[in-house]
């Protein structure tokens, strides 16, 4: 299953199997050490050295790795008062948490033979979720009853509100499934894609004869989507954070 | 033969006025340039990859925010009628619900890429990335 054949097709969805690492059970619920959760402990762990280590000197003049850093702040700062207000900047660390997480793990992805845990619907969930959950709780806790008033604009007719509240909170709901499918579906997609592709590679060298000639065609698009999987790699991080604040600015200001 | 001014300056740590009038110059030049820079229009300079790549994370985001108000729609109209035995008709209400809201989402998230778009590049979508770019495909 590992070693393909030459001439013959690798899988592509090989790179996504979960392996079990260490077996844990807890009450009946399979809560195993895997290969994504290694992933995971890999990324927070690069994260937070990469910070710690980054912030040693806290000089006035930083070095390049003091400005990296300091940059990723910025960036998420600014992003969060953009989108949600000064007030927003209580949630800095979640949406900063969050940023540096998934690009974190987008990246580790592209290194060869490494797992990206967010090609898995399952994480991309659990990533949302806290989001979406933060979102009602939070609304709820500093608005109370009004934070319903997103689920009614103003200026509708009286006939229409029951419909249009309907219709809001059915989109409201929503908000999760497309939050992680889009992070999730773009990662899996480009890393099937360059499966594919490089795949071609071996399929065409294992022919034989003038097959083989034709074999650096895929190999120079290979390596196109491997710099392009690296931008997706940012932009989706980028876009996850992004929603993020969006969803929040609707807990701290509900009425539209 | 005649010293660059900018080397005369170096050299003596004074700034002579002709040497400042080629600096002023110098960095309205700079000015035109990022003026220039700032309105091609983004086809140019990202490139035709750059500008393929953006309509296709647009489209992305809105499939997915479409698609998935309709799956939502109908869960909850599958479940309704799974509670309260009336299938099918709160799947179908429901699914014409998601509809709704799917279309509601893509509509708000074009507002958002135009507003984005206008605040990047003063263009809007429909401008730069015109249906006519695609014909010679």
């Amino acid at each position: 299953m590992a070693t393909a054949e030459p001439g013959e097709m690798p899988d592509p969805i090989e790179q996504f199997e979960i392996k079990k690492h260490l077996d844990f059970e807890i009450f009946g619920l399979d809560a195993s050490f895997t290969n994504s959760s290694l992933a995971m402990v890999i990324s927070a762990l690069i994260v937070a050295g990469f910070l710690i280590f980054s912030m040693q000197g806290r000089a006035l003049v930083p070095t390049r790795l003091q400005s990296l850093a300091e940059m990723s702040y910025e960036f998420i700062a600014n992003m969060v008062r953009e989108a949600a207000g000064a007030e927003g900047m209580k949630f800095f660390p979640l949406v900063f948490t969050l940023f540096m997480f998934i690009l974190a793990g987008n990246l580790l992805g592209m290194f060869p033979k490494q797992f990206t845990f967010t090609s898995h619907l399952i994480i991309t969930v659990a990533l949302a979720m806290i989001v979406f959950l933060t979102v009602i709780g939070y609304g709820f806790k500093k608005n109370g009853p009004g934070f319903l008033k997103l689920f009614v604009p103003s200026g509708v007719p009286v006939v229409l509100v029951p419909l249009v509240t309907a219709i809001e909170v059915v989109s409201f709901l929503s908000r999760p499934l497309s939050h992680s499918v889009r992070l999730f579906a773009n990662i899996l997609a480009g890393h099937i894609t360059l499966k594919v592709f490089a795949g071609f590679i071996v399929m065409l060298l294992g022919a034989g004869g003038a097959t083989a000639l034709l074999a650096p065609l895929p190999m120079l698009m290979t390596v196109a989507i491997t710099a392009l999987e690296f931008l997706v790699a940012f932009m989706q991080a980028y876009v996850f954070a992004m929603l993020t604040c969006m969803y929040l600015n609707d807990a701290l200001h509900p009425s539209h | 033969m005649p010293v660059p001014a900018d080397e005369k300056g170096a050299r003596t740590g004074r700034i002579s006025p002709a040497d400042r009038e080629a600096f002023r110059k110098r960095s309205l030049e700079l000015d035109r340039r990022i003026d220039e820079a700032r309105g091609a229009p983004v086809e140019e300079r990202g490139g035709r990859a750059g500008a393929d790549r953006r309509a296709m994370s647009y489209g992305f985001r809105m499939v997915a925010d479409f698609i998935s108000a309709i799956i939502v729609g109908g869960v909850i109209g599958y479940f309704a009628d799974y509670v309260l035995g009336t299938s099918p008709w709160f799947l179908v209400g429901f699914l014409v619900l998601g509809f709704v809201a799917g279309v509601r989402n893509v509509m708000g998230s074009y507002n958002r890429m135009q507003a984005d778009m206008r605040a990047a590049t003063g263009g809007d979508i429909g401008r730069d990335m015109p249906d006519s770019a695609y014909d010679d495909d």
